[in-house]
């Protein structure tokens, strides 16, 4: 069955239709959840709360674009409202934003892969996971996007609802803003370690 | 530094696809004289094919059923949708506005028939709150309001959802609540007082609280504790 029937079922109240749906998106935005919120237990309710806001809200859905892309519309709505509220919550309690290595998806275990290689791979990927958390909301949102999760930017500008300039401008801002913590943080490059970073650019380009 | 700016963006959309002809011609000629943008290429690309590489997380096994189940749960015992967010009512509740605020201010003015108390053995509307209740200093005025029949209180829910849908029309806004205000929402919005010594609470329509004095107006609906009213408030 294609995904249109899916979604025509769906919307008739077909659940079992609706199941098939989430079944074929649960890995994209629970991934998405996992990157935007940092740990498992919030991305596993912060992404069945968004499945239950698309089965709820699917009477919403045009057909406009596909069902991912419309998913991920929700997913962005929900993974910033998540963050505000626990932001929020941080403030109020006074403690500050915590990071756990060990919430880094592990990578599977390549067994032809040597031991000090493995290692160093580890250890780089952790190193993004740190950083990519450091990123602020908006930056970390559509890197996730683009990066992990490989939406063209025609899909990013209608899950974000941004048109294509904003989308492209803020992408190259993302990547900007995550190699210059890595830089800052050090031993992330392979690539000598350079002086040109976005602090050079004019207030307008900062954007 | 200010003259490499305008490649940046080149620099990361040719991380994504290829570039124009032009654009590609513009940004190597640039690279070509910059080592510093190559290195920032360089870096870029490294992150890019990096990120790329970063596992996927394995969706947790009752991911799925978890979905459904929260599902069928909310199918079982659907909440109390709030009126002001259900689409029909937003649609018709613009209808009466104009009409209403007319009868409103009419009945206030003075020389008209007085209007009957709730306890009027002909059961006809009580008087208009924007009559007697000391409105809000509120910078936009409200633009309806309805008032319940005497025997709102035996009305089902379907049947005040419908009575209130007529009269209000399609103008959006929000909810004031004439009932028992529960403490924990006392000390939100604004509190009036009518003529009647009733309590009403208007609330903003984006309030967190708003859903929740809603359900708590059905609520008192259904065990049947006395009228309540809705002042819209775009």
């Amino acid at each position: 069955m294609t995904e249109e029937e899916l979604v025509r079922l769906a919307r008739q109240g077909d659940q079992s239709a609706f199941e098939q749906l989430v079944r074929d998106n649960e890995k994209r935005i629970y991934n998405l959840a996992l990157r935007m919120a940092g740990h498992p237990e919030d991305a596993l309710d912060l992404s069945q709360e968004i499945f239950l806001n698309a089965w709820k809200g699917l009477s919403a859905f045009k057909g406009d674009s596909s069902f991912a892309t419309w998913l991920y519309r929700l997913a962005s709505n929900a993974c910033v409202d998540f963050l505000r509220s626990q932001k929020r919550q941080r403030e109020a309690a006074g403690f500050a934003l915590s990071l756990d290595d060990e919430d880094a998806p592990s990578p599977p275990v390549d067994s032809v892969e040597l031991p000090h290689a493995q290692l160093e791979r580890r250890e780089r990927e952790r190193a993004l996971h740190r950083a990519l958390q450091r990123l602020p909301d908006h930056h970390r949102q559509i890197l996730v996007m683009r990066e992990l999760q490989g939406l063209s930017y025609q899909e990013m500008s209608q899950a974000l609802d941004l048109d294509l300039g904003t989308v492209k401008s803020r992408l190259t801002r993302a990547r900007l803003a995550l190699r210059k913590i890595l830089l800052r943080d050090g031993n992330f490059f392979t690539v000598s370690s350079s002086t040109w970073i976005e602090n050079e650019m004019t207030p307008k380009e900062r954007k | 530094m200010e003259r490499c700016v305008p490649y940046l963006d080149l620099i990361s959309q040719a991380l994504d696809g290829p570039l124009s002809e032009t654009d590609r011609q513009d940004l190597d000629c640039h690279l070509r004289q910059c080592p510093l943008c190559r290195e920032l290429d360089a870096q870029l690309r490294q992150l890019h094919d990096q990120m790329a590489q970063l596992p996927q997380a394995e969706v947790p096994e009752d991911f799925t059923q978890g979905v459904m189940d929260r599902i069928r749960a909310l199918e079982e015992h659907p909440k109390v949708v709030p009126l002001f967010r259900r689409p029909q009512f937003k649609a018709l509740l613009g209808l009466a506005a104009c009409s209403a605020l007319v009868i409103g201010i009419w009945s206030a003015q003075p020389g008209t028939p007085a209007a009957p108390s709730p306890a009027s053995p002909s059961g006809s509307a009580p008087p208009s709150i924007t009559a007697r209740a000391k409105l809000p200093d509120a910078s936009v005025p409200p633009t309806a309001f309805a008032m319940l029949p005497a025997d709102a209180d035996t009305l089902d829910q379907d049947e005040l959802v419908r009575q209130v849908r007529e009269t209000l029309g399609e103008q959006p806004g929000v909810v004031a609540l004439l009932s028992a205000i529960p403490s924990e929402l006392a000390d939100t919005g604004r509190q009036l007082t009518d003529a009647q010594n009733r309590t009403l609470l208007v609330l903003d329509r984006h309030s967190p609280k708003a859903d929740e004095a809603l359900a708590h107006a059905l609520r008192t609906f259904e065990l049947g504790e006395g009228p309540i009213v809705l002042i819209v408030w775009p």
